[in-house]
């Protein structure tokens, strides 16, 4: 696992190529050392990161010996079966091998289901959530009459929705969506609000004596300087999102990820039912990895070197 | 010859604050920041204010920023009364305040492109103002790859880039930066300065500050701050720090602070 690191190399004038410009020739002395800090920086980064992937893998390498471990004790593979065929039931079932499969269209076309609802409902609450966060974090008077709204909603917990859901939209894509959205908006709110009410005072008054006001401050102003904080909001409505469609695809839909879990139950088949409960967990990780990451990579890794 | 003091005017006052006074409340009551606070600025001016810490100096360029309300009185900027922050007054804040999130071109751009500027020519603004300020290298960085002084250089910049701006306000904004670091900047200000002339009110607690920037440097009494007294400074530039001249005029602001702070 060691990694031969170099030093930070010497410094001087270098030709290079900032990130996101066009060349700018030679570099005068004072960015030499910038620059050569980036390179030694991005090596150190990259050790981090296999260290990181190292010690990730041994954690879920001692959750799966200690799951071995209680299978062998209790020797109930009925309902607790053993990690390895869990994988093996795992491996079959991404090949489309399981004979008979008893879940009607194949496990992609369930998970698509799935991340299709998550992503939308994932998305609308952040479309809606994180202006609507922005807004209460800047503007006293909407904070007070729509806070205590917010507030009093928050702690209706989101699977309390899918009956009032399946009366308004049927059993299908539309209630669930919703009580996606319902749940995965708090977090965004909750977080943008916290961001925008926490900006430096002098940054918004450096953007209104620069002629930024209203909706122009708003977009060049408040929302970039909250990013950390909206950030933080995404991550934590991603998982909520991805969480809550399939519980309510366990209540209220004919097909995805949910309805999986709840006929291997009824198909008494707890391998299958832990199976789709990995793959709920890996596809949920990787997701999640995935676009947040990507907009961090974008945004404040891009602007702070301390956010990586 | 020396000028009379506070009679050196080379152009139409800029700005006109007659009278001003603010308060607010503090935790401990209310405080008289300002009162019976008289200054003018006229155009071309290098103007630096100076006073002891709490004297209300900074208040002052607050309400000149439009950031602030004054409780009574009224500042006239080129005749009009102020209403709130805008472009035609470029600012640098003591701590930089540059945008994070923006590049070093992309932050001098800014209020250009606030006030309509077409992207083109913004970015040309901004790069010719970069090079006046030895910065066009680095025009591509964001902020936290810069030094503490080339962060204060770029503020400078960016304020210093709105050609609409009738007057450029700062507020102590070297203060934070070592003695020596803050003499290269004083130099780069009024290298700029000179490149490109621009009317400027400068607010600072340090006195060979004062020297080396100012056309005119008003000197505040604080509790509650006002103008005690006005002083020119008759020494062409480039000024030299260790000039005999130069300690004269020192120890005559000096003095005068001296004898303010003791009555």
């Amino acid at each position: 696992m060691s990694v031969e690191l170099k030093e930070p190399p010497a410094i001087g004038p270098r030709q290079d190529r900032l990130p996101g410009s066009q060349p700018v020739g030679v570099i005068a002395e004072t960015a030499g050392p910038i620059d050569s800090f980036r390179l030694y920086a991005r090596g150190k980064r990259r050790q981090l990161a296999r260290r990181r992937a190292f010690r990730g893998v041994v954690g879920v390498l001692v959750l799966l010996l200690l799951w071995q471990g209680m299978s062998w004790a209790f020797n109930l593979e009925l309902i607790l079966p053993r990690p390895l065929s869990v994988m093996t039931d795992l491996v079959k079932t991404l090949l489309i091998l399981v004979k008979p499969w008893l879940y009607g269209p194949n496990v992609y076309v369930h998970l698509f289901d799935s991340f299709l609802r998550a992503m939308i409902g994932f998305g609308l609450a952040a479309v809606i959530g994180i202006p609507l966060g922005l807004v209460l974090g800047r503007v006293t008077t909407v904070r007070e009459y729509v806070m205590p709204v917010v507030r009093g909603l928050y702690p209706i917990p989101g699977i309390a929705w899918i009956p009032l859901a399946i009366l308004w939209f049927g059993l299908g894509n539309e209630a669930v969506v919703f009580v996606v959205f319902a749940s995965a908006i708090f977090p965004m709110i909750f977080s943008t609000e916290a961001g925008a009410h926490r900006i430096s005072p002098v940054v918004l008054d450096a953007g209104r004596c620069f002629g930024a006001r209203g909706l122009k401050l708003l977009l060049n102003v408040i929302l970039p300087a909250s990013v950390p904080y909206i950030i933080t909001g995404l991550r934590v409505g991603l998982g909520t999102a991805w969480r809550m469609v399939v519980a309510g695809e366990m209540l209220a839909s004919p097909d995805g990820i949910g309805y999986l879990l709840v006929e291997s139950r009824f198909q008494f088949r707890a391998s299958d039912l832990m199976t789709v409960m990995v793959i709920v967990g890996v596809v949920g990780y990787l997701t999640e990895k995935i676009i947040i990451d990507t907009v961090e990579k974008r945004t404040i890794e891009k602007w702070d070197a301390r956010a990586t | 010859m020396m000028p009379s003091e506070g009679q050196a005017r080379r152009g139409p006052d800029v700005i006109h604050a007659a009278a001003i006074a603010h308060r607010y409340e503090g935790p401990a009551g209310w405080i008289n920041s300002l009162q019976g606070f008289d200054l003018r600025i006229s155009r071309g001016e290098f103007l630096c204010i100076v006073g002891p810490s709490g004297c209300g100096k900074s208040t002052f360029l607050k309400i000149v920023a439009g950031l602030a309300q004054p409780t009574s009185g009224q500042v006239l900027l080129n005749g009009s009364p102020i209403k709130g922050p805008g472009v035609d007054r470029g600012i640098v804040f003591q701590e930089h305040a540059l945008f994070a999130w923006l590049t070093v071109i992309k932050n001098v751009e800014f209020g250009l492109k606030m006030s309509g500027w077409s992207k083109a020519s913004a970015r040309e603004r901004a790069m010719h103002v970069l090079d006046i300020v030895g910065l066009a290298q680095q025009a591509h960085l964001y902020p936290y790859q810069l030094s503490g002084g080339m962060k204060h250089r770029v503020a400078v910049a960016r304020a210093w880039a709105l050609t609409d701006a009738a007057l450029l306000l700062m507020d102590e904004p070297f203060s934070a930066i070592d003695a020596i670091n803050r003499m290269s900047l004083q130099d780069h200000l009024i290298k700029t300065w000179l490149i490109e002339p621009r009317t400027v009110l400068y607010v600072t607690h340090d006195i060979d500050e004062a020297v080396y920037l100012a056309d005119r440097v008003a000197i505040l009494k604080s509790s509650p701050g006002r103008v005690a007294k006005e002083i020119t400074i008759p020494i062409s530039r480039p000024r030299d720090r260790n000039a005999p001249e130069f300690a004269r005029e020192r120890a005559r602001i000096t003095e005068e602070m001296f004898r303010l702070s003791a009555l």
